[in-house]
């Protein structure tokens, strides 16, 4: 297990390299251009957070959870779509596999790359509840029967949004390794996560007229009911808290394996190859 | 050392590489010659490590390519015959990260990209974005990529394709230069004249198969025991022809022209004096007659059938 942290993480120079190139384009953010954009950037959104704030007691602040769990989701795939497949099809796939790394560090330093963005998304869009929460003084989130503690439902929050990003990032970066080109990627990533979280959800639903329970088996693990179930505490049979725990733990155990499958498909690549065009 | 033992590999029904074996020394520079699909880079791609062969086993400074291949991708440095440049990068960046990831030292990284970027002429570029560069001067800084880590072997794909003659000529300088440095160099090429300028050693593949290989020199010499004589007349060219027919030491003649006949000739030098002096005692007009010189083109063209997998 030791061995395995220090190649991933304190041994990898690719993502020492990733992270490094991370400053360095936050350093490069000094161009004027970019600095008035981010400065209109944070004044709307602040903007927006204050009128939301005066109209307190009519805005559903648990909104901006499931825009969190949204745009994590999304942003996750479009940063990770094209990580692999884009090697590929810029050919300097081979340039990597040629170096002193194992496929393990390269797929990790490329999973690195979405964590900042999430992780950035996820802070701005929660930080909106949280300020509902503290100016109700009531410690609740003011949504529609809301009775659960503000603190636990960000944590809940931030820990779907997590775990569901990683599961997103690990069937991403296994359909990136698995396309040739990064059309092809983005393709079956978004169809993949279109039948995983909207059809799968649909199916329930339909199943929900015959079967309850097997309707709330299926549902489960689904990370939108799972938040809805936190938030608003509708339960039914299935108490918020597993639902949570399932949702999270199905999504994380998910999300490592299919980064793994990623790094054994690369794997594969590196030792059969493709037959050469000469 | 580099020594290749009986590499095999295929893909589905199709032969790619069959039973190859050559050995390299330090300085040594291997031109690999093939038409195209003659199986150049799949030998090529085995030996970076980046195909596992069915059969045989290639050994690099004694340790085996298969079984240490962590060990060995940092001896290699590997030069496809494209660039795979990231979009966004900068050139002091683009080896500054194959830097880290060959793990060259944090402080010693800034030393090393100026020295592999004035090796190959760059340093002027040091700021500039790698995808604004020309081809020359991006296949240039892909050299460089391959230097930052020190490598014992440099296998180069195709190096020379889609340059012009300045870039050409400006790479074959570099590379010769890397052989004297003690470096093993492998260059596939198509352009065989400019092979013959700094390899030392060539290996000719056909059909996954080494026809032949070894030094340019004693290749020749093996080839040349049928030497060609290049004969001018002022005229009666096609007559000598008839006449030289069944000498002892003609193998074949082959009038090329009026005035210009080709002889396959297998005697010594004192034969091809007599050769010259019973046709001036025959009255053929003879305005030169010398050896033909054969290059690296005429070893391929001899050596080869043309056929491809």
């Amino acid at each position: 297990m030791k061995e395995l942290y220090a190649e991933l993480f304190t041994e990898n120079p690719v993502l020492h390299h990733a992270t490094s190139k991370f400053s360095r384009s936050l350093r490069r953010q000094s161009v004027a251009s970019q600095r008035v954009a981010l400065a209109l950037t944070i004044i709307v959104y602040m903007g927006l957070v204050v009128s939301a704030l005066q109209m307190v007691e009519f805005v559903d602040a648990s909104v901006f959870l499931y825009m969190s769990l949204f745009v994590s989701i999304l942003a996750t795939a479009t940063v990770l779509y094209g990580s692999l497949a884009g090697e590929r099809e810029r050919r300097s796939i081979d340039l990597l596999l040629v170096a002193p790394v194992t496929t393990n560090q390269i797929v990790v330093a490329k999973l690195a790359r979405a964590f900042w963005p999430v992780l950035s998304i996820v802070a701005a869009l929660t930080l909106p509840s949280v300020l509902f929460g503290i100016v109700r003084l009531t410690g609740k989130l003011p949504a529609v029967e809301s009775e659960a503690p503000l603190v636990l439902v960000i944590i809940a929050s931030i820990g779907i949004s997590m775990a569901t990003s990683l599961f997103v990032a690990g069937v991403t970066l296994y359909l990136s390794a698995s396309n040739r080109t990064t059309s092809g990627a983005l393709t079956s990533t978004l169809a993949s996560l279109f039948l995983i979280y909207c059809f799968s959800a649909f199916v329930a639903a339909s199943l929900g007229w015959i079967n309850r329970g097997l309707s709330d088996l299926i549902l489960t693990p689904h990370p939108f009911v799972a938040l809805t179930r936190v938030v608003f505490r509708t339960y039914d049979k299935i108490p918020a808290a597993w639902s949570l725990v399932v949702c999270i733990g199905l999504h994380t155990a998910l999300g490592l394996i299919l980064v793994w499958m990623a790094a054994r498909k690369l794997e594969m690549e590196r030792k059969r190859g493709n037959k050469p065009s000469a | 050392m580099l020594e290749v033992n009986g590499l095999c590999k295929s893909f589905g029904p199709l032969v790619a590489v069959d039973n190859v074996s050559f050995t390299l020394q330090p300085g040594d520079v291997f031109g690999f010659i093939g038409s195209n699909g003659a199986g150049k880079t799949t030998t090529i791609r085995m030996l970076a490590t980046l195909l596992e062969p069915d059969a045989g086993s290639a050994s690099l400074n004694g340790l085996d390519m298969r079984r240490n291949a962590m060990e060995v991708r940092n001896m290699i440095g590997y030069m496809p015959d494209f660039f795979g440049l990231y979009e966004d990068i900068k050139v002091w960046e683009y080896l500054d990260f194959f830097a880290t990831v060959y793990r060259v030292p944090k402080s010693e990284r800034p030393s090393i990209v100026d020295n592999v970027l004035e090796l190959v002429g760059l340093t002027t570029k040091k700021d500039a974005y790698a995808l604004s560069l020309s081809k020359g001067m991006q296949q240039r800084l892909s050299l460089a990529r391959c230097l930052v880590h020190d490598p014992s072997l440099l296998l180069l794909d195709e190096p020379a394709s889609g340059l012009d003659p300045r870039a050409r000529a400006e790479l074959k300088e570099l590379i010769a230069e890397l052989g004297k440095m003690g470096k093993m160099v492998i260059v596939s090429s198509h352009i065989l004249p400019e092979l013959a300028d700094f390899c030392n050693t060539v290996g000719i593949i056909e059909r996954g198969r080494l026809i032949t290989h070894g030094r340019v020199d004693d290749i020749v010499r093996d080839l040349q025991q049928t030497k060609v004589l290049l004969i001018r007349f002022i005229d009666r060219a096609h007559e000598a022809g008839m006449f030289l027919h069944g000498n002892e030491h003609v193998n074949a003649n082959y009038v090329t022209g009026p005035t210009t006949l080709k002889v396959d000739f297998t005697g010594e030098h004192e034969d091809q004096a007599r050769l010259l002096k019973m046709l001036i005692d025959e009255g053929y007009q003879v305005t030169s007659y010398m050896e033909e010189a054969i290059d690296l083109e005429d070893v391929f063209l001899k050596v080869t059938t043309g056929a491809v997998n």
